[in-house]
C-alpha cells in the first residue's frame, strides 16, 4: 500500500512550511508567509480536491526491497524533493529529508488506531533549548570543568513524543488494624489498657490525564521526569503541527502502559487513605482494594527536544520539555571534585571540631563537652 | 576402665593440696547418693554449711539415700554417726519421703518443724530440676533463720552471767594480762572468747598499751543498761580507771588518761570505740573510721570475736606507731605539727578540694617527729596516699622531702613545673615561714595539678568526624547532577476537589488490660567525689564530755 506522506508546502512560494512554536503558526521560512494551521488544513484540502488526478504520493516505502528483511524494523522513503532516500523505523512518523532539509510526514503514521487524539504544540524552540541546556549545567559544582567547555551538543532534536493520558475515577477501600491505648495508675497499680480496632477507610478521587511515555525508544524515566504538562493547552490533532519536527507513533500499547498509571494512582490513594487513620498508636495496612471505574484513555503527542551532547568518547541524552522548558538528563561526577569538595567541607568541619575541642579543654571542659 | 581411673587419680592429686589446705578436719554435711552430685558440687556444698557451722554454731546436715526404708530411725542413725556439732539439724530424704531433726536446745528453738517444713522446704521445694541449687537454698535458708534467730535472742540467752556492777571488775580472772595501771586489757563478760584466747589477746594488748604508753583495752558486755554505747564506753574507760599515766581519784575514777577502749554490746550488737588523752590525736576521726573500724569489723560481723579483737589491736599499734612516727592516720593532705586543728582545716578542705577535682593528692607534711624525710615520704605514700597521683613534701627537722607520683601527676607535675614549684615553696619553708610555705605549695601545686593534657583521642574523634561531615554538603552536590528520576506517585493528577471520603468507621475489636505494680523511682543519690576517701572528713578528732567530766573523741555503732 502506497504511503501517505503529507508535505505542507507554502501556498506562496512552494517551499516547506515549518511549524513555529513562538506564534504558533505555521510559517514559510523564504518567505515569511505564515498560517494558522486550521487555515493550512483548509488550503490543503482545496489542493487535494484540484490535483485529484496527480499522484499524490510523492513519498512512497520501497517496499518491495525491504520486506524480505524486516528483522531490522527499517523503511526506506524516497524524498519527494529531491529525490533522496530517508530510512526510517516503523515509528517514524516525520521527519527531515537529510539531503535537502524538507519535513516529511508519513500520515500512514497517524491513521486508524495511531492518530492522536491530541497534540501539545511545541512552545519553545531550538534556541531555548540550547539556552536550558547551558543554564541546566549552571551551579553544578561536581560537573567536570571541561564539561562545558569540550562537550559539543552532535545534535538538537524536536520530537513530538507519543504518550497515553489515562484518566479515571479511582476507588480505593482499605482495612487497617489500629491499636489505641491509655495508661493510669491506681492503688498501687500501673495499668495500660490496649484497644484494638479494625479500621475501615475508603475514598474516591479523580485522576485526570496521567502520561505515559509510549514510545520504546524514550527512557520512561526521563520521560516522567520532564512532567508536569499543562494539558489545557492541548489542541486536536493536526498533522500540520508536526512541520518542522520529528515524530513517532507509539509502539508501546495502552495495555501496558496502564500498568504504570495504575502504579501511580494506586501509591496516591493508598498513601492519601493512610493519611486518614490518625489518632491511634499504631496503625498496620490489613488489606487494600483499588479500582478504577469511567476509564478514559487518549492518545497525545508531547514535544520534548532531545539533545544528544559528546562528551569524552560519550554520548549524554538530555531531554526538555517542548512546553514548560524544563530540562532533564543525568551530568557526569568529576570525582576527583568530589574528593576535593569532600576534602575542604571536611577540613572546615574538622577545624571547627578540633577548634571546639581545644577550646573546651581550655575553658576547663578538658575536651568532655564534645 | 585403666584410663578412667587415671583420669581420677590425676585428679584427686590435683584438688588434695587444696583439701589439705583448709578440709583437713572439716567434717562433710552433705551426703548423696553417687552420681547425683559432682565432687566439685558437693565440695562447695560441704564448704557452704561449714561456713554456717562457723558463723552460727549449728551444723546443717543433708541427705539423700534413696535406699533407705525406716527414715525416723535412719534419721537418728546417721545423727549419731555423723552430727559433731552440739546444735544441728539434719535434713533426710529417701526415695519417699523426707524427715528433719532437730539436735540442740539452739536448734530446736531456732529451727522448729513449724519453720522447717515452711519456710526451709518451701525454699528447697522451689528450685527445680537443679540438685545443687536446692541444696544451696536449704543451705542459704536455714542460714537466714538462724542469723535472725541470733540477731533477735543472741547467744546470751544460754549462758547468762551479767556482773551486777559494771565497774567492779574484781571477776575478771587473774589469767588476763594488766595495764601499766594494773587494769584488765580485757574485761569479757559476754563471754565471747575462750580463755586462751583471752589470754593471749590481753597480753597483746599489755605489750601495745605498754609499748606507746596508751592503754589499749577490749571490753564485751551482754547489754549496756540502758546507756549509749558511746556514754557505756566513756564511763567505763573513765569510772574504771584506765588511761596510761593517769592518777585515778578516790573513788577510782580517771579524766583523760591516754587510751582506747573498743567496747562490744551483744544486746543489740552495739559497738563504741572511746578514745581518751593523747590517743584522741593518735586515732583522728578518719582514722578510726576508715582505718580502725574496717579492719576489725568484719570479723566481728561474722563472730569472729577473738581475730577481731587481734585485728582491732594490731590496728591500734599500726595507728600508734604512725602517730609516734609523725603524723597520725587521718583524711588529711596538709599536716603541720605546731598547727591547731582549726588552723589545718582551711587547707585540708582546699587539698580535698584538688584531690576530688583532679584526682591528685597534694600532700604537705611536716612534724619535728620525722627523723628521715625521705624514707618517711616512702613509707607514708605507701600506707596512706589513696589518689593515683600524688605529690608530697615532707619536711623533718634533718631536711625535706619532695617527690612526684603515679603517671597522671608526673605528667602534670614536669620538671619545669616542680622548679616552679619549689622556687615558691622552699625559700620559706628553710626560712621558717611555714604559713606562706603552705599557701604557695597549695596555691601553685592546685595551679598545677588543674592543667590538664589535651584529650587527643577526644581531639582525634573530632577530626575523622569533621572530615565525615564534609560528605554531607558534598552529596548534596552530587545529588545536583541527577535530574532523571522515576515517578510513583500521581498526586498532581488528582483532581483537587475530588477526593472524597466514602467511609470513615472504627470498629472496636477488643481491650485488654495489664496490671503491674507502680515502681517509684528514686533519684539515685549522685555519687561523691572521685578521690574519696576523704569524704566528709575535714581532718583532726571530733571530741565529746563523759559524764565524769573526762573528754574523749572515738566512734560508735552496729556491728
Amino acid at each position: 500500500m502506497p504511503q501517505q506522506l503529507l508535505e505542507y508546502r507554502c501556498p506562496a512560494c512552494g517551499a516547506s512550511l515549518q511549524f513555529d512554536s513562538g506564534s504558533q503558526q505555521v510559517v514559510c521560512p523564504y518567505c515569511d508567509s505564515s498560517f494558522s494551521p486550521q487555515e493550512l488544513i483548509d488550503y490543503d484540502s482545496f489542493l487535494k480536491e484540484d490535483a485529484k488526478n496527480e499522484t499524490s504520493d510523492s513519498w512512497s516505502k520501497d517496499a518491495d526491497r525491504w520486506d524480505k528483511d524486516e528483522a531490522t524494523g527499517l523503511n526506506v522513503y524516497t524524498c519527494a524533493a529531491c529525490g533522496g532516500e530517508v530510512l526510517g523505523d516503523d515509528t517514524l512518523a516525520s521527519a527531515r529529508c537529510p539531503f535537502c532539509d524538507n519535513t516529511v510526514i508519513m500520515k500512514r503514521q497517524f491513521t486508524g488506531e495511531w492518530k492522536p487524539d491530541l497534540v501539545l504544540p511545541f512552545k519553545l524552540d531550538r534556541a531555548a533549548a540550547q539556552n536550558a541546556f547551558r543554564k541546566h549545567l549552571h551551579g553544578k559544582k561536581l560537573l567536570p570543568k571541561a564539561f562545558h567547555s569540550e562537550s559539543c551538543i552532535e545534535e538538537i532534536k524536536g520530537i513530538y513524543v507519543p504518550f497515553w493520558l489515562f484518566s479515571s475515577d479511582v476507588s480505593a477501600s482499605m482495612r487497617f488494624s489500629g491499636t489505641k491505648s491509655r495508661a493510669w495508675t491506681d492503688g498501687g497499680f500501673d495499668y495500660v489498657e490496649t484497644s484494638r480496632y479494625a479500621l475501615l477507610r475508603a475514598a474516591n478521587a479523580r485522576f485526570n490525564r496521567i502520561p505515559v511515555d509510549g514510545s520504546l525508544k524514550m527512557d520512561d524515566a526521563m520521560m516522567d521526569s520532564l512532567e508536569p504538562f499543562d494539558f489545557r493547552e492541548a489542541v486536536d490533532f493536526q498533522t500540520a503541527y508536526l512541520s518542522g519536527f520529528f515524530s513517532d507513533r507509539y509502539d508501546v500499547d495502552a495495555d501496558v502502559s496502564v500498568d504504570r498509571a495504575k502504579t501511580r494512582f494506586n501509591q496516591t490513594m493508598t498513601s492519601r487513605v493512610s493519611a486518614l487513620t490518625g489518632g491511634f498508636s499504631s496503625v498496620a495496612l490489613e488489606s487494600s482494594t483499588i479500582s478504577e471505574h469511567n476509564n478514559e484513555r487518549e492518545y497525545a503527542l508531547l514535544p520534548v527536544w532531545l539533545l544528544h551532547v559528546r562528551w569524552n568518547g560519550k554520548l549524554y541524552t538530555f531531554a526538555m520539555n517542548g512546553q514548560t522548558g524544563k530540562l532533564v538528563g543525568d551530568l557526569p561526577l568529576d570525582k576527583g571534585r568530589m574528593w576535593k569538595y569532600r576534602l575542604l567541607y571536611g577540613g572546615i568541619f574538622a577545624a571547627i571540631l578540633g577548634g571546639l575541642c581545644l577550646l573546651g579543654h581550655f575553658l576547663g571542659c578538658g575536651g568532655g563537652c564534645l | 576402665m585403666k584410663r578412667v581411673f587415671s583420669i581420677l587419680l590425676v585428679a584427686l592429686l590435683l584438688i588434695l593440696p587444696v583439701l589439705s589446705a583448709q578440709a583437713d578436719d572439716r567434717p562433710t554435711y552433705v551426703f548423696v547418693d553417687d552420681g547425683l552430685l559432682t565432687v566439685d558440687e558437693l565440695g562447695d556444698l560441704n564448704t557452704r554449711a561449714f561456713m554456717i557451722r562457723l558463723d552460727r554454731g549449728v551444723g546443717v546436715y543433708y541427705f539423700y539415700y534413696s535406699d533407705v526404708q525406716d527414715l525416723p530411725s535412719y534419721i537418728e542413725q546417721f545423727a549419731a554417726e555423723h552430727v559433731a556439732e552440739e546444735n544441728a539439724l539434719v535434713l533426710g530424704f529417701n526415695a519417699d519421703y523426707y524427715y528433719f531433726l532437730q539436735i540442740g536446745p539452739v536448734a530446736k528453738a531456732a529451727l522448729p518443724d513449724s519453720v522447717c517444713e515452711g519456710t526451709i522446704l518451701e525454699a528447697y521445694r522451689a528450685v527445680k530440676g537443679d540438685p545443687k541449687g536446692k541444696l544451696l537454698a536449704y543451705l542459704n535458708t536455714t542460714d537466714e533463720i538462724l542469723k535472725e534467730y541470733r540477731n533477735t535472742y543472741g547467744y546470751a540467752s544460754e549462758t547468762q552471767s551479767v556482773s551486777s556492777d559494771p565497774y567492779d571488775l574484781s571477776d575478771v580472772p587473774e589469767g588476763i594480762a594488766r595495764t601499766d595501771g594494773g587494769k584488765p586489757t580485757l574485761v569479757d563478760r559476754a563471754h565471747l572468747l575462750t580463755d586462751s584466747e583471752a589470754a593471749s589477746l590481753s597480753k597483746l594488748l599489755k605489750e601495745i598499751g605498754s609499748e606507746y604508753r596508751c592503754d589499749v583495752i577490749v571490753a564485751t558486755v551482754p547489754g549496756l543498761g540502758g546507756k549509749t554505747a558511746e556514754a557505756y564506753a566513756d564511763d567505763f574507760f573513765d569510772y574504771n580507771g584506765y588511761g596510761y599515766g593517769a592518777v585515778p581519784d578516790a573513788n577510782g575514777t580517771t579524766i583523760n588518761g591516754d587510751g582506747i577502749l573498743l567496747l562490744l554490746s551483744m544486746e543489740a550488737r552495739d559497738f563504741a570505740i572511746s578514745t581518751s588523752g593523747s590517743a584522741i590525736k593518735a586515732f583522728t576521726d578518719y582514722g578510726i573510721q576508715c582505718c580502725l573500724e574496717p579492719a576489725f569489723l568484719p570479723y566481728l560481723r561474722n563472730n569472729a570475736y577473738g581475730e577481731g579483737f587481734n585485728a582491732f589491736a594490731y590496728e591500734c599499734e599500726n595507728m600508734l606507731q604512725a602517730a609516734r612516727d609523725g603524723i597520725p592516720y587521718d583524711s588529711r593532705h596538709i599536716y603541720v605539727d605546731t598547727w591547731t586543728d582549726a588552723q589545718l582545716l582551711e587547707y585540708n578542705d582546699r587539698a580535698a578540694a584538688v584531690a576530688r577535682e583532679h584526682n591528685i593528692g597534694i600532700y604537705f607534711l611536716k612534724s619535728d617527729a620525722i627523723d628521715n624525710a625521705e624514707t618517711y615520704l616512702e613509707s607514708f605514700r605507701y600506707d596512706r596516699v589513696s589518689e593515683p597521683g600524688s605529690i608530697l613534701l615532707v619536711s623533718g627537722p634533718n631536711g625535706y622531702s619532695l617527690r612526684v607520683f603515679g603517671n597522671s601527676a608526673k605528667t602534670k607535675f614536669s620538671e619545669k613545673k616542680l622548679a616552679e614549684l619549689q622556687n615558691a615553696v622552699i625559700p620559706y619553708l628553710e626560712s621558717g615561714d611555714i604559713d606562706t610555705a603552705v599557701r604557695n605549695y597549695l596555691s601553685v601545686g592546685e595551679k598545677i595539678a588543674s592543667w590538664r593534657p589535651v584529650n587527643w583521642f577526644t581531639f582525634f574523634i573530632a577530626i575523622v568526624a569533621g572530615l565525615l561531615f564534609g560528605f554531607i554538603p558534598v552529596s548534596g552536590m552530587k545529588r545536583q547532577l541527577i535530574s532523571v528520576n522515576k515517578k510513583t506517585s500521581a498526586e498532581t493528577y488528582m483532581e483537587p476537589s475530588s477526593f472524597t471520603v466514602t467511609q470513615n468507621s472504627d470498629v472496636l475489636l477488643g481491650k485488654n488490660i495489664s496490671r503491674s505494680v507502680h515502681v517509684v523511682r528514686t533519684e539515685s543519690s549522685g555519687g561523691g567525689g572521685r578521690g574519696g576517701s576523704s569524704g566528709g572528713f575535714h581532718g583532726g578528732s571530733s571530741t565529746h564530755s563523759s559524764s565524769s567530766g573526762g573528754t574523749h573523741g572515738g566512734h560508735s555503732g552496729k556491728f
